[in-house]
């Protein structure tokens, strides 16, 4: 009996949403297009944020160690950031290195001081992997014995930290009212569909249908036509970019940010995710829909 | 079977049935007669729980419908069939998938739907029309459309709102045949008609309203305006 009831509520939505053509052509060209925009906005607004997390692997700052600092116990203290998640990457500089430099510079400085000893420190340049984690990598390592001091420009650090929480704070409030946007929308198309047809769900109803042999059809419908959205926007834009590939390339150079990509990978990922979201956005518009037409 | 007492019913403040009291026995073939307006639908529209009543009680089968809760209503309406003035029918299924989903919704198998649909078709006399839309067919035919979606289920009880209003004097008759077939077999039928001459041939109980009270309640009655 249950059974009978699911298999015929499935097939007949599929004939129901053959017949309704039109509304079902409409009901699927919107949450197409919502995905669509969706799409774009999350594809360029990813290479974006990669852009500006990049800003930060141009920021590092140098540990300066005391002179008398035994090298062994640097490069051990050098081992452990290396391994401090927040950390991407050290090049250590020892004393001699550090004169070295200094004498290609000013050549003779080694000379000079030969009588005198070494009187440069050992130095370790750190880069982090987010701008945010600098200041807390530094703090870490401050009060360490072998430190002597750390260099870094405080103010750049901070601008640039400011600058890009803002960003990524208007791009993710962007994407919310996006998202909010999509969602109505495609609640008021799926929502209008179901107004048209009140007089079916009147009719079902008074021949003894139940609830859920009235709704069934109409929200199974809606999750098909949402999932039909999903797979139709990611095979589009698949093939849009794989088309304009090269220009994206130009583009990308242009705005010195990486190349927006959407890969085959990414397309069936993405894809798969928008069949999930579109079947559920489908079927919670429907669902909602049909509570104001159903129950006397 | 069917018990109304003191029923009233109002449309905004204008009561268009007033203390109706009517008993319908198991079996019993009631005309409903009266002029347009007079609240024959009315009454129906209460019978499926389409509507309530304002005042009153009413009893089917010993059940007092009003508290039939919501999840039952289906199941109740299921035992009534109900063949609309408005014909009510699916326009997006066609004649034989609208008289099928009355099977479907009650859970009969496929097999047993292809069974009996043709045949309850072929009974109205639309064999040859089943692949047909409501908006292809002539409005007697979808009449007869709706007759054969309140029968598939062989219902205790059939409300027949003005079964032959579409119909030709002939094609009519044949249905009201049907009708009475249908009543020999145990359903109580309980049809509202304008159609003196039906009323007059088959000699059945005639209930008459007017102004929205029994004016009349006769066994083997006739219609008299
Ligand atoms: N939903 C409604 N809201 C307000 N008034 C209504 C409603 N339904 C019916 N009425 C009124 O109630 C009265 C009775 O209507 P009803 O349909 O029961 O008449 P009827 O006896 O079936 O008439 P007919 O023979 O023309 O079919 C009419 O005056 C009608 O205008
Ligand atoms: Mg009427």
């Amino acid at each position: 009996m249950l059974w009978t009831s699911l298999w015929r509520v499935l097939k007949m939505s599929l004939t129901s949403m053959w017949r309704n053509g039109w509304l079902t052509i409409t009901a699927i060209s919107v949450m197409f297009l919502v995905f669509l925009t969706m799409n774009v906005f999350i594809i360029f607004g990813t290479s974006f944020n990669s852009a500006i997390q990049s800003i930060g692997d141009k920021v590092d700052f140098t540990i300066f160690f005391k002179s008398d600092a035994p090298e062994d116990q640097i490069l051990q203290f050098r081992d452990t950031l290396t391994h401090n998640a927040l950390v991407k990457d050290t090049a250590y500089t020892s004393k001699e290195q550090a004169l070295e430099i200094y004498d290609q510079q000013k050549p003779g400085t080694k000379a000079t001081l030969q009588d005198y000893g070494n009187p440069f420190s050992a130095s370790l340049d750190i880069k982090t992997s987010t701008p945010a984690s600098l200041d807390s990598v530094a703090h870490s390592v401050e009060n360490n014995p072998l430190v002597k001091k750390i260099k870094y420009s405080k103010q750049t650090v901070d601008a640039i930290n400011r600058g890009t929480q803002l960003l990524q704070q208007v791009g993710m409030t962007l994407l919310v009212f996006l998202a909010i946007i999509a969602f109505l929308v495609v609640l008021n198309t799926v929502r209008l569909a179901i107004y048209t047809r009140r007089h079916e769900i009147e009719i079902m109803q008074l021949v003894g249908a139940t609830d859920w042999f009235v709704r069934g059809p109409f929200i199974i419908e809606a999750v098909y036509d949402g999932a039909i959205a999903a797979i139709l926007s990611t095979v589009v834009l698949y093939f849009v970019f794989a088309h304009f590939s090269t220009q994206l390339i130009d583009l990308s150079y242009l705005f010195k940010i990486p190349k927006p990509d959407f890969g085959l990978f990414a397309a069936i990922r993405s894809g798969l995710y928008q069949i999930v979201l579109g079947a559920a956005l489908g079927a919670v518009s429907a669902w909602v829909a049909i509570r104001q037409h159903i129950g006397k | 079977m069917i018990l109304i007492q003191g029923v009233s019913k109002k449309y905004g403040n204008k009561f268009v049935l007033r203390n109706i009291n009517l008993n319908i026995a198991a079996g019993d073939f009631v005309s409903l007669i009266g002029p347009s307006g007079v609240g024959k639908s009315s009454l129906m529209r209460l019978l499926i729980k389409e509507e309530k009543c304002n005042i009153g009680k009413v009893f089917v089968d010993g059940e007092d419908i009003e508290y039939i809760p919501r999840g039952r209503v289906a199941q109740y309406r299921r035992k009534i069939g109900t063949v609309f003035q408005d014909f009510k029918l699916l326009r997006n299924k066609n004649a034989f998938e609208n008289v099928a989903f009355a099977l479907e919704v009650s859970g009969r198998s496929y097999r047993q739907i292809k069974d009996i649909v043709p045949k309850v078709l072929a009974l109205v006399g639309l064999e040859d029309k089943a692949n047909h839309f409501p908006n292809e067919l002539s409005g007697g035919e979808q009449q007869r459309v709706a007759i054969a979606r309140a029968l598939v289920h062989q219902p205790k009880i059939l409300l027949a709102d003005e079964p032959t209003g579409n119909l030709d004097s002939y094609t009519g008759w044949e249905i009201i045949q049907l009708l009475q077939r249908i009543n020999n077999f145990g359903t109580t039928v309980i049809m509202a008609t304008h159609d003196q001459n039906i009323v007059n041939a088959i000699r059945r109980r005639v209930v008459a309203l007017e102004n929205g009270i029994v004016v009349r309640d006769q066994y083997a009655g006739r219609y008299i305006s």
